[in-house]
């Protein structure tokens, strides 16, 4: 042990002696300039066509009848928003695929929105034709039956918002015309049901009138 | 709408149906057109025409409305016209037995009512028409034939005589027929004899009979007998016929 331990203090400072005999460190050279990538512009456009239809979808309830893609497309608008300004690129194909999701969660739930619509106004115009309503209330239903009618255009051409609108109006004419052939077709219902109650009455006055004929002899 | 029920009134009388049935009160233009009109209401329901088929029920009801107007004004006509005519028939009877003569007064109040019923009929006063006819039915309401008091019945001659004990003037045949209840002649006695010789004890001997024997008196001269002599009865005399 007594023989190790000098030579480990020499070959110490042996080492110690050649390294601060040696050159200083070259300078690292500087790196290599990396290749920028393109500068990406803010995708404004496909954030507020993302909104717009995220919206237009709010507006309907749309997301009920396709919640998936609705989940989903909110989730891209919402990586879009986050990385809009940070990194472009990505926030544009974010909001890129937020707008083919919105799309189709209002393809898809505008027509079943729109079918339930029209059910209703179906119903309601249904509602309407039993109780005679274009003879009644020849006018108005009229009026209903031509906005119903416009619904149905729109709605085969696809104009969701227009179709939303007068299948909506159509629904509430119809029911208003409803009530109103309703109201009249009571009413004269009533009427002639006093009037029979009368006749009988009537035919009673003569019948009597005759028993009293009769029982005075002539 | 009086107006037009005393239109229809007047013309039901002119056209001399003043004799109709009650049943026919109901068969007035006026029920037929809400007849009508209730069918037409009806199907305007259905149609679905409410308006018009509340207008056309409203219309009907005006109509019955008249025709109740129309049957109590045909029902007052058609009293008092039958009142009067009750009127009319007592007082052709009470002239037919003179009650023009023995019920003067109630015969006047009836003949004089009965004008004033008449003129208030023409007049559609029915009411009052009836008042008055009843008036005059009721002044003579006790009249009676007056009949001429018949003389009193005599009693009829008898036809049966029983043989009395007459002390101081004996029964026989021509005695019997002297009575004046027999035949008032005593030379009728044959008669009786004749007639009931077999009851005598002798059927030869006309002188003998006896109290208590019971005769048939023979009609003389197809005057009429009936019953058993009865001395109490004042008979009348007989004389041939």
């Amino acid at each position: 042990m007594r023989k190790i331990v000098p030579w480990a203090a020499l070959l110490a400072a042996l080492f110690l002696a050649v390294s601060c005999a040696g050159t200083p460190p070259a300078k690292p050279t500087p790196e290599a300039p990396q290749p920028e990538k393109p500068a990406v512009a803010a995708p404004d456009a496909e954030l507020a066509q993302a909104q717009s239809l995220q919206q237009k979808a709010d507006k309907y309830g749309l997301g009920e009848y396709d919640p998936e893609d609705y989940a989903a497309a909110t989730k891209d608008l919402k990586a879009g928003q986050d990385a809009y300004g940070k990194d472009n690129a990505a926030s544009k194909e974010s909001l890129t695929k937020a707008i083919d999701e919105f799309n189709s969660v209002i393809t898809k739930g505008g027509a079943l929105y729109l079918a339930k619509l029209q059910a209703q106004a179906d119903a309601s115009k249904k509602a309407a034709d039993d109780l005679k309503a274009s003879v009644a209330v020849k006018d108005q239903y009229a009026e209903a039956n031509d906005v119903y009618q416009r619904a149905l255009k729109e709605k085969d051409a696809g104009d969701l918002e227009n179709a939303v609108a007068d299948f909506t109006k159509a629904r509430d004419l119809f029911d208003a015309v409803a009530a109103l052939a309703l109201q009249k077709k009571e009413n004269a219902t009533k009427s002639l049901a006093d009037t029979k109650e009368q006749m009988t009455a009537s035919e009673q006055k003569a019948a009597d009138a005759q028993k009293t004929l009769k029982d005075e002899g002539f | 709408m009086k107006k037009t029920i005393l239109v229809a009134v007047s013309i039901a009388l002119f056209l001399g149906i003043s004799t109709l049935s009650a049943q026919s009160l109901l068969d007035n233009e006026f029920y037929n057109k809400a007849k009508a009109l209730v069918a037409q209401s009806e199907e305007a329901l259905q149609a679905g025409d409410y308006d018009a088929a509340a207008s056309l029920a409203a219309e009907a009801k005006d109509n019955l409305q008249k025709s109740d107007d129309y049957v109590a004004t045909m029902l007052m006509f058609y009293r008092a016209n039958g009142w009067l005519g009750q009127a009319r028939d007592r007082i052709a009877y009470a002239k037919s037995i003179k009650a023009d003569t023995n019920y003067k007064d109630a015969y006047n109040t009836a003949v004089t009512a009965a004008g004033g019923a008449k003129e208030a009929l023409d007049a559609k006063d029915y009411e009052k028409s009836i008042g008055l006819s009843k008036t005059a039915l009721a002044a003579l309401a006790n009249i009676a034939p007056v009949v001429a008091k018949a003389p009193p019945s005599e009693p009829a001659l008898p036809q049966y005589y029983t043989v009395r004990l007459v002390i101081s003037k004996r029964d026989c045949f021509w005695r019997i027929a002297e009575f004046p209840f027999v035949y008032n002649d005593p030379w009728k006695w044959r008669l009786l004899y004749n007639a009931n010789k077999s009851l005598l004890e002798n059927p030869a001997n006309p002188d003998l009979i006896e109290p208590g024997q019971h005769f048939v008196i023979p009609s003389a001269s197809g005057e009429k007998r009936e019953g058993e002599y009865d001395p109490d009865v004042n008979y009348p005399t007989y004389s041939p016929k």
